[in-house]
């Protein structure tokens, strides 16, 4: 199947750690708070993020093939009176 | 409102820290006073000051005894292992901004503030994350149980369909929109059965010029190398916010002698006196084992931390209590009291941010 590679870029604030998954797949990330993933096109992914930190931490996600973004996570947030946060989402390469 | 508090407590946090200064000078003249060793060492001023406090970026930490520029360089592997273990390797170059024969005499829990310092950290942070498989395979179950209810509820509460659709599928909008479901939510994502576990160990070597007087009154400058080692390990339970932590700090730090007058022998008829530390500067070395609870309230927060230096013997503790929010939502600041064996009782306020972890 064909697949592109999407470049995941991360946001954080107040984030102590986190993993971001696509399907079952990590993506690699750097210590620039980047990496990139072989994904398949045509078919709908699953987006997940998990992060921890205090209260308030946020993390936001953008992945995009190029200059074109297919997957955007608008500030995810710990809520109060916790340290994990998680989240998912479709999207799909085209 | 919490500006102004803020910078209210701001000041009296200088004026206060202005009379610790005053006092700690008038300390030194005092040549009997024995040095607090056993609580300058374990006490810092805050939690976020504390022991091993990796952060991030440029921070400068300023307070009455110390005041110092730090540079920090971190390398953290993301994501985690195969065994959900997040690690950090930091690099940390620090120097005093100020340095007074008084900045010796309290020290933080964070390294050689009177001296520059460099300093290298691990920290490790194992995380109960839920296996992929297992969140893939229950996406359906869980947009239809949390997802799609979270958005109806955020419509009936009045945001448009588009708003609402526009909303993460994540925890902030369960708890927000859903909050009974918090847990269950969640509990796709986290193996809530497990607890937060983290460790780490720092070593930290630092270089400090002394000048002082000889008996005979002539000046002579000294350096000193000052080295630290320390280890730490911590748990958060599950379904908590409340930080256990226990760690060994051992540190070999130098200090000014005493200072004096001292008038050499006269052979005519004026005499030149001069005053500074006399003697060459004395080695202190700190042998430290803590235990330290930090809990998170609803709107405060608290640190009980207790210590023992084994190479004075001496017991002290510190307990900080966040009172103050800052305008981003964050604890910032509040009151704080301190013991110590050979002092006893301290209280002051302080301005600091809180964080539950310890790194």
């Amino acid at each position: 199947m064909a697949s592109k590679n999407v470049k995941f870029k991360v946001t954080k604030q107040n984030v102590k750690a986190y993993e971001l998954d696509v399907g079952l797949d990590q993506v690699p990330m750097g210590n620039n708070d980047e990496g990139t993933l072989a994904v398949t096109t045509g078919k709908e992914q699953l987006l997940i993020w998990r992060f921890s930190g205090d209260p308030g931490g946020k993390l936001s996600i953008v992945g995009s093939v190029g200059q074109k973004t297919v997957v955007e996570v608008k500030q995810s947030t710990i809520p109060p009176q916790r340290i994990h946060a998680a989240g998912i989402k479709p999207f799909t390469v085209d | 409102m919490s500006i102004v508090k803020l910078l209210f407590l701001q000041a009296i946090a200088v004026s206060a820290l202005g009379q610790l200064t005053e006092q700690a000078a008038l300390r030194g003249v005092d040549k009997q006073q024995p040095e607090p060793a056993g609580l300058s060492a374990l006490i810092g001023h805050a939690p976020s000051d504390r022991a091993i406090n990796p952060g991030s970026a440029f921070d400068i930490t300023a307070s009455s005894d110390d005041s110092t520029a730090t540079i920090k360089a971190s390398l953290k592997q993301f994501p985690a292992d195969a065994h959900n273990i997040v690690t950090t390797l930091q690099a940390v170059a620090s120097a005093p901004l100020s340095k007074s024969d008084n900045s010796t005499a309290i020290a933080t829990a964070q390294g050689f503030p009177d001296s520059f310092s460099m300093t290298a950290k691990y920290v490790g942070y194992q995380i109960p994350l839920k296996s992929r498989d297992q969140i893939v395979n229950g996406y359906p179950t869980l947009k239809t149980l949390f997802c799609d209810r979270a958005v109806a509820n955020a419509v009936a509460q009045g945001k448009t369909q588009k708003e609402a659709d526009d909303l993460n599928c994540d925890s902030g909008t369960i708890a927000t929109y859903l909050p009974e479901e918090l847990d269950r939510f969640d509990a796709f994502f986290w193996d809530t059965t497990q607890r937060d576990l983290m460790w780490g160990a720092s070593t930290t070597l630092g270089y400090r010029q002394f000048n002082y007087l000889q008996t005979d009154a002539t000046k002579t400058m000294a350096s000193r190398t000052p080295w630290g080692a320390s280890a730490f390990f911590g748990i958060i339970p599950r379904n908590s916010t409340t930080l256990l932590t226990g760690g060994l700090d051992y540190r070999r730090k130098y200090k000014d002698s005493d200072t004096g007058t001292i008038c050499p022998a006269t052979t005519g008829m004026t005499v030149q006196c001069k005053t500074g530390s006399i003697g060459a500067p004395k080695q202190n070395d700190q042998k430290l084992a803590y235990i330290e609870i930090r809990r998170l309230f609803k709107t405060t927060a608290a640190s009980l931390k207790a210590g023992y230096d084994a190479a004075t013997h001496h017991w002290s503790t510190d307990v900080p209590i966040y009172v103050i929010t800052t305008p981003n939502g964050t604890l910032g600041g509040g009151i704080r009291a301190s013991w110590e064996q050979t002092k006893h009782w301290q209280f002051g306020v302080f301005v600091s941010s809180f964080s539950l972890f310890p790194f």
